[in-house]
């Protein structure tokens, strides 16, 4: 029969209230002496459990016990000083593995990187922010080329006529025509708002019209063979305002890189 | 530019913002749209463009799509 200890206190006060109220009398001191310490013990026995049920008391068994497995599974996991292995097939521990891992997505492992960047970047910058440009004014505005394959304008005026030249390679300070674009923008009598800008491909730092011994191409595809890229770092545009009025205009550039 | 200046186009800007009325051709208010109706107006002596309103107008001007 199982009896807890609040059950086996409870029978010892029976006993002891039997003794003091002399219902049992005992008179051998031996006895008697044996009774006391069986009612000390059962003292003894609840204050220990109290305190293993203490936090006190659980921490001291957690810090006494250490976690061990007979099998390999906790060995498995490995030492964290383990050196890292890239060979999948290789039998290492887990963190060494983990570590192969790390260090073949850095680029350090064996073989080719397993991640490579392809394909195209658009990335868009505005240029100019509708600024104003007085009548018959112009604003001239830095392209800040880096190592684009092609940059595309687009241009958003409401005004016209309206122009638009570049700097040339050869004298970066003076209007390089405006056959450094194509389609060239010369005389535009076109206005453009922001959702519909007129665009144009810089071709680089050469005016391709006859006065500089050339034929201005004629098609996308032969403006393309005469583009120099990488363009100019010193490559800056002017957008003319022809007309009479105070004109808006902004212009933003698109960059494209074609490999990766 | 003096305090005074400054609200006076500030003001002028919030007239034609509130007066927007969105189109097919233009449906929404860009900064590009804000400067041009501002030039139109004639009062546009500074010449002021899409950098000063983000410099110094209020919200929603200086964020208008550019």
């Amino acid at each position: 029969m199982a009896v807890t200890v609040g059950e086996l206190k409870g029978y010892w006060k029976k006993v002891a209230d039997a003794v003091s109220s002399n219902k049992m009398n005992v008179t051998d001191t031996d006895i008697l002496a044996a009774l006391m310490a069986i009612g000390q013990t059962i003292e003894d026995v609840e204050a220990e459990i109290q305190a293993i049920k203490s936090t006190e008391g659980i921490k001291k068994i957690a810090d006494a016990v250490k976690v061990t497995a007979d099998d390999n599974t906790i060995a498995g996991l490995g030492a964290l000083a383990a050196a890292a292995v890239t060979d999948p097939a290789a039998s290492a521990s887990v963190i060494a593995l983990l570590k192969g891992m790390l260090k073949q997505l850095q680029g350090t492992g064996t073989g080719a990187a397993p991640v490579q960047l392809t394909g195209s970047k658009v990335q868009v910058d505005t240029l100019l922010n509708s600024v104003s440009i007085p009548a018959g004014d112009f604003q001239v505005f830095n392209i800040d080329p880096t190592s684009e394959d092609e940059i595309w304008l687009l241009i958003s005026i409401d005004k016209q006529p309206w122009t638009l030249s570049g700097n040339n390679l050869i004298y970066p300070n003076s209007d390089g025509g405006q056959n450094m674009f194509f389609p060239a923008r010369a005389g535009m009598t076109t206005t453009h708002n922001i959702y519909t800008p007129c665009v144009t491909l810089c071709l680089g730092g050469l005016n391709l019209a006859t006065a500089w011994g050339l034929t201005p191409p004629t098609s996308m595809t032969e403006a393309r063979q005469y583009m120099i890229t990488p363009y100019q770092a010193d490559l800056r545009a002017r957008l003319v305002n022809n007309s009479s009025a105070v004109a808006t205009a902004t212009v933003k550039a698109v960059r494209v890189w074609k490999k990766g | 530019m003096d305090e005074q200046r400054k609200q006076q186009i500030i003001n002028a800007l919030m007239g034609i913002y509130n007066a927007f009325v969105p189109a097919e051709d233009e449906p929404e208010l860009s900064m590009f749209g804000l400067i041009s109706r501002y030039n139109s107006t004639g009062q546009n002596v500074e010449f002021i463009g899409g950098d000063w309103v983000i410099q110094n107008a209020p919200e929603p001007l200086k964020l208008l799509p550019i």
